[in-house]
């Protein structure tokens, strides 16, 4: 790393330390009331920041970037990201959802491959919204091939566990199953009806956009890359924000590591301090060890070309095992909400089903 | 939706470990298949509460548990177990497990609220305090007409001590800060108690106290509390990951006067009581594990195609249910044979059946039967009559199923994310309930850490004691 990026680095983490410490007592609360949405004020602060647009131009300089051009970026989200989960993991969710949809968005553009359908009104009780002609796709044997089919099933199932909020900068659907697939969905912000938050695990406050057509209109939606394409393309998303997505998952265990280390140092019980057993000293080391993991794992997304798929398994593998080891280790106190732990637990259980569950992974 | 009838052909189907009892007319396989059709009705009942238990406020959770336990009233529930000579229903106790299996697939919280009063009766059982059997179960079989159920609590964990207080070498180096001193006519109870199950909703307590808290081994006692007694507060209902429905409270005692004659046990509760407590009421918690594993695996069963790798890991879940189902119900059935559910399948109640007739329980002549001597020394010999052997053979059951069951119900829902991605985080899929749920039944009752070393312990002592 160049002095350069390294004093962006510091400034950027030290703006995250103080922005979350300002909202920590607001965005507890978010939590605390099982509240829906971030505040308004908390994003839009976000943006007078700087943090909901490209994160490289005015920051990093050009130079900084590795060849492929990502690496300046990248590393600035996850710094941000990592300041801000360690107060709030929602807010670190959902500015890492926003990239990754910001970033996607961008690159499928950039393609310019795609292709523009218009539907009619789908029949009444119809489960399926087929899209019965096909006049203005500009590349027939593209949409043949893949068989432009619309699931309303799947728009309102699949389509609520991505990203987004009432106060996205762009509505996006990183709708990989709406039309088929491997394709890349843009709607109009009218078909878009009020969103509606859907409860979660964890992560409370993530505002998970439950997208809803409305019946009785037509409407139209821009594909913007369509099978390979849109696969590529979703992978330059991915690779960007994969490090702050591992920055995401180091937070969440610091915090789970810091609470047991802090309860075990206090706690006096089977005739010592409960950091002097070794059962308890195996959970702790368990925790750091991953910590490790994810840090190395973290400098090698940054380093070098993104890391197999397996080490990602990996990762989501060991979260889930250190989460569950930091609350076993209060015994009673890991399952009473105030102790923190079980927030970790959970945040930790909403994290591993970002990207894909494991077996799509393996599948990949 | 009205679940599907679990008459005697099913549950032969679904539980083959009853098998090769089923031509015993009137036996083990019709008391199961009993009991376990009549929790399947009551679970369908109940199903319009459970969402709403889990997100409700405090006071929201109580009203709602008021009318839950009035429906468990009308089912009957309350007096399923305790012996027909105090006019319950002699139900087995493994029919009982299997009946709470089959709520917990719906929602381990209630079964767990309902496995809490059998706890707090086993305490009373194990000590062979016929007297006071009895006056429960009269007691409870009358609330339950009334439809107000008479609800027992067991206030063991201490702030200082955890679950040093549930393992006998543990207890030894324990920092145990209550105590129940010794006054003219009873004793003076203080201290404070943590994560009480149904604490806050209990018509009563059974609390457990050293009347020596330097030497706990030796003078670990058992007591009844009534609500509302003089210096008896609830501090505070913990605010829980999972199993709201049955909320755990955190009890303070301040100079909280009993009497002599609410003092369960004439010697120490340590070692072979809590045993025998445990070795039983581990065995139960394990039937809450498989009921978890059980639903997690129908409820994803129900929503996804069982396509090439998704049917693979749908079998692994099928199995696991299985798995659990089978450790729990190997668990019970070597506590009927030699743990403490032998007394009450067996022994004791067998006493008490031979001495009084059904229908008599409630009348003078019995009550005072009940309170000569004879009978309670009959019912403490039966207690006593049990091997060290044994008990630590039904004790390393109840551990290991739990320890194992417990992780099975969590590796299900892990498995339940696998299939269904993000969509198995959605609380209208029920499944993060049963991952809550799931990750509590490796905490209570003893950690699962506690739990191993109780197995280890048990499994030591059972190879060098060996003839």
């Amino acid at each position: 790393m160049i002095p350069h990026e390294e004093t962006v680095l510091s400034l950027v983490q030290t703006t995250a330390k103080a922005f979350a410490l300002r909202h920590r007592a607001e965005l507890d609360t978010i939590e605390q009331r099982r509240q829906r949405f971030l505040p308004i004020d908390v994003l839009n602060e976000c943006r007078s920041l700087g943090w909901l647009d490209s994160l490289s131009e005015e920051t990093i300089d050009d130079n900084t970037k590795n060849p492929e051009g990502e690496n300046g970026e990248a590393a600035v989200l996850a710094a941000l990201v990592f300041e801000l989960g360690k107060v709030s993991p929602t807010l670190g969710s959902r500015l890492l959802c926003h990239h990754y949809a910001r970033r996607w968005l961008e690159a499928a553009r950039r393609n310019d491959n795609g292709l523009r359908v218009n539907a009619p009104a789908p029949e009444a009780n119809s489960d399926w919204l087929s899209v019965p002609a096909f006049d203005t796709v500009t590349d027939r044997s593209t949409a043949n091939e893949t068989g432009l089919r619309l699931d309303r099933e799947s728009l309102t199932g699949e389509l609520t566990m991505v990203v987004g909020g009432p106060e996205s900068t762009t509505v996006l659907a990183l709708a990989r199953h709406a039309v088929h697939e491997h394709a890349f969905v843009q709607f109009s912000r009218t078909l878009v009806s009020e969103p509606v938050a859907v409860a979660t695990l964890g992560l409370t406050g993530l505002g998970v956009v439950d997208l809803e057509m409305s019946p009785d209109s037509s409407f139209s939606f821009d594909v913007l890359a369509v099978g390979p394409k849109a696969l590529t393309t979703r992978n330059v998303a991915f690779q960007m924000v994969l490090p702050a997505y591992v920055a995401l998952c180091r937070a969440i265990l610091t915090n789970s590591e810091q609470t047991a280390i802090a309860y075990t140092n206090s706690r006096y019980q089977g005739g010592g301090y409960l950091n002097e057993l070794p059962e308890i000293q195996g959970k702790l080391q368990l925790i750091a060890r991953v910590i490790t993991f994810s840090q190395l794992l973290e400098q090698s997304c940054l380093r070098d070309s993104p890391p197999p798929v397996h080490l990602i398994v990996s990762l989501k593998q060991a979260l889930l095992q250190a989460t569950d080891a930091g609350l076993q280790l209060l015994g009673g106190a890991g399952y009473v909400v105030g102790s923190g732990q079980e927030r970790h637990w959970r945040d930790a259980r909403q994290l591993a089903a970002m990207f894909g569950s494991n077996l799509g992974h393996i599948g990949t | 939706v009205k679940s599907p009838a679990l008459d005697r052909e099913t549950l032969l189907a679904e539980y083959p470990i009853l098998v090769p009892y089923r031509h015993n007319p009137g036996g083990i396989v019709d008391d199961c298949a009993r009991v376990a059709s009549l929790f399947v009705r009551f679970r369908d009942e109940v199903t319009p509460f459970i969402r709403p238990l889990d997100d409700a406020t405090d006071s929201e959770r109580e009203t709602l548990l008021g009318k839950v336990l009035r429906l468990a009233c009308e089912y009957k529930i309350f007096s399923l177990a305790l012996p027909r000579s105090f006019g319950g229903q002699g139900c087995s106790m493994l029919a009982l497990s299997i009946g709470l299996e089959q709520l917990a697939q719906s929602c381990a919280g209630l079964a767990s609220l309902l496995g809490t009063h059998g706890l707090a009766l086993a305490i009373v059982g194990s000590t062979g305090n016929v007297r006071w059997l009895q006056q429960l179960a009269g007691r409870l079989i009358e609330d339950e007409r009334r439809g107000q159920p008479y609800l027992l609590s067991t206030a063991a964990t201490e702030p200082s001590a955890g679950s040093d207080i549930e393992d006998f070498e543990t207890l030894r180096r324990a920092r145990i800060e209550s105590q129940a001193t010794e006054v003219l006519g009873g004793y003076c109870l203080s201290g404070t108690k943590i994560y009480v199950s149904n604490g806050s909703l209990a018509s009563a307590h059974i609390v457990v106290m050293p009347t020596d808290r330097t030497r706990p081994q030796e003078t670990l006692s058992a007591f009844i509390v009534p609500k509302g007694q003089p210096g008896v507060h609830v501090v505070r209902t913990e605010h829980k990951l999972g199993q709201r429905a049955s909320p755990a409270a955190e009890l303070r005692f301040d100079d909280c006067f009993v009497p002599e004659t609410l003092r369960l046990n004439e010697s120490t509760l340590a070692g072979r009581s809590l045993d025998l407590v445990l070795g039983a009421s581990r065995s139960f918690v394990g039937a809450f594990g498989a009921g978890i594993a059980r639903g997690v695996y129908e409820t994803c069963r129900s929503r996804v195609d069982a396509s090439h790798g998704k049917a693979t890991l749908l079998a692994q879940m099928w199995q696991n249910a299985r798995t659990a189902r089978a450790s729990y119900l190997e668990a019970n059935i070597v506590n009927a044979q030699v743990g403490l559910v032998s007394l009450s399948d067996n022994g004791l109640a067998r006493l008490i059946d031979r001495l009084m007739p059904p229908g008599l329980a409630r009348s003078r002549a019995v009550e005072r039967l009940i309170n000569l001597p004879y009978l309670n020394e009959q019912a403490r010999r039966i207690v006593t009559s049990l091997s060290a052997r044994d008990i630590a053979f039904a004790s390393s059951y109840g551990s290991a199923t739990k320890v194992e069951t417990s992780e099975l119900a969590l590796r299900n829902c892990e498995l339940s994310f696998e299939l269904l991605g993000a969509k198995a985080t959605r609380e209208d899929t029920g499944l993060p309930k049963y991952w809550r749920d799931a990750r509590l039944l490796t905490i209570y009752e003893g950690t699962n850490d506690i739990c191993r070393l109780d197995v280890t312990n048990k499994q030591t002592y059972l190879n060098e004691s060996a003839p």
